[in-house]
């Protein structure tokens, strides 16, 4: 653990919640889905994944859930936040494992496994099943949000991931 | 993780055309499934996952729960005001399709429309 890595570190947290608190003041992308955002934050997520692995996304997207859902002013917020962020972190930590897939095609899965999580944690915290059908017109969504949130990690790691020491 | 493995990152693989028609496949089953719209008949609000209201939208009324101020006008249901800050339910707006819901997460409310005597298929 040098220096440099827990500075890295800090500045990819820094990133995700300053990304995070835009994005809750920002109107909707989409008024007949309010409840979609692009997932800027994602971004930082997985150069997290990419540049230093899967411990290390758990701690800032940990970190990222609960500071976001404290100052957003409503708390169950991070038990949803944290149900889709850790699907989609394990999904996308699967598929780089894998190896074969581009980045914006493993943050595209990430995004859909992010409302499939979330959704899960909807419902069983509301006890609907019923929910369950935002999750279709939520994943046609994510699956956009995911592979653009995917070009801008593969660019921003093109121009400072080799920079990136561990 | 081994740090000696160096991983290419690119922006497209073959690879990726799988995932996407898998996704998309997937996808495009279940909205076959879910786009039935047909205008709903009542309204029912849950709270907990508990039916607190059931609501006819034929009359205009304005419900003010504790969180929550509901209307029906026209035949439709929407959250004219709520307690939370994000307000997400309120930027709803009006729904009045069978299987439309407005859902509240910080108060755990659920409005969904239903139609008259209908099953619940989901449940």
């Amino acid at each position: 653990m040098t220096a440099r890595k827990v500075t890295g570190l800090a500045s990819l947290l820094a990133i995700a919640l300053l990304l995070g608190f835009l994005e809750n003041i920002l109107p909707p992308v989409l008024p007949a889905l309010p409840y979609a955002r692009l997932g800027l934050g994602n971004v930082a997520i997985l150069l997290c994944l990419m540049w230093y692995g899967l411990p290390f996304a758990w701690i800032v997207l940990a970190v990222k859930c609960i500071v976001l859902g404290l100052f957003s002013g409503a708390p169950i917020m991070i038990l949803y936040s944290l149900g889709g962020g850790a699907f989609s972190l394990l999904s996308m930590w699967s598929l780089l494992k894998l190896n074969k897939n581009g980045l914006p095609a493993v943050s595209a899965v990430g995004g859909i496994m992010h409302n499939v999580g979330q959704v899960l944690v909807a419902m069983l915290v509301t006890m609907t099943p019923a929910i369950a059908v935002v999750l279709v017109y939520l994943s046609f969504f994510g699956v956009v949000a995911g592979a653009i949130t995917g070009v801008i990690a593969f660019f921003i790691h093109c121009v400072i991931g080799s920079k990136v020491k561990e | 993780m081994s740090s000696d493995k160096k991983k290419e990152y690119c922006l497209f693989r073959i690879w990726d055309v799988f995932v996407l028609v898998l996704v998309l496949a997937l996808l495009a089953v279940t909205l076959y499934f879910v786009i039935s719209p047909k205008r709903g008949q009542m309204a029912e609000v849950y709270r907990d996952g508990e039916l607190i209201r059931t609501l006819s939208l034929d009359v205009d009324t304005e419900i003010i729960l504790e969180d929550l101020t509901i209307v029906v006008e026209d035949g439709s249901i929407f959250v004219k005001y709520a307690d939370c800050p994000d307000k997400i339910c309120e930027r709803r707006g009006r729904i009045y399709n069978a299987g439309e819901s407005i859902i509240c997460l910080p108060n755990k409310i659920i409005i969904k429309v239903v139609g008259k005597g209908e099953v619940e298929a989901i449940t």
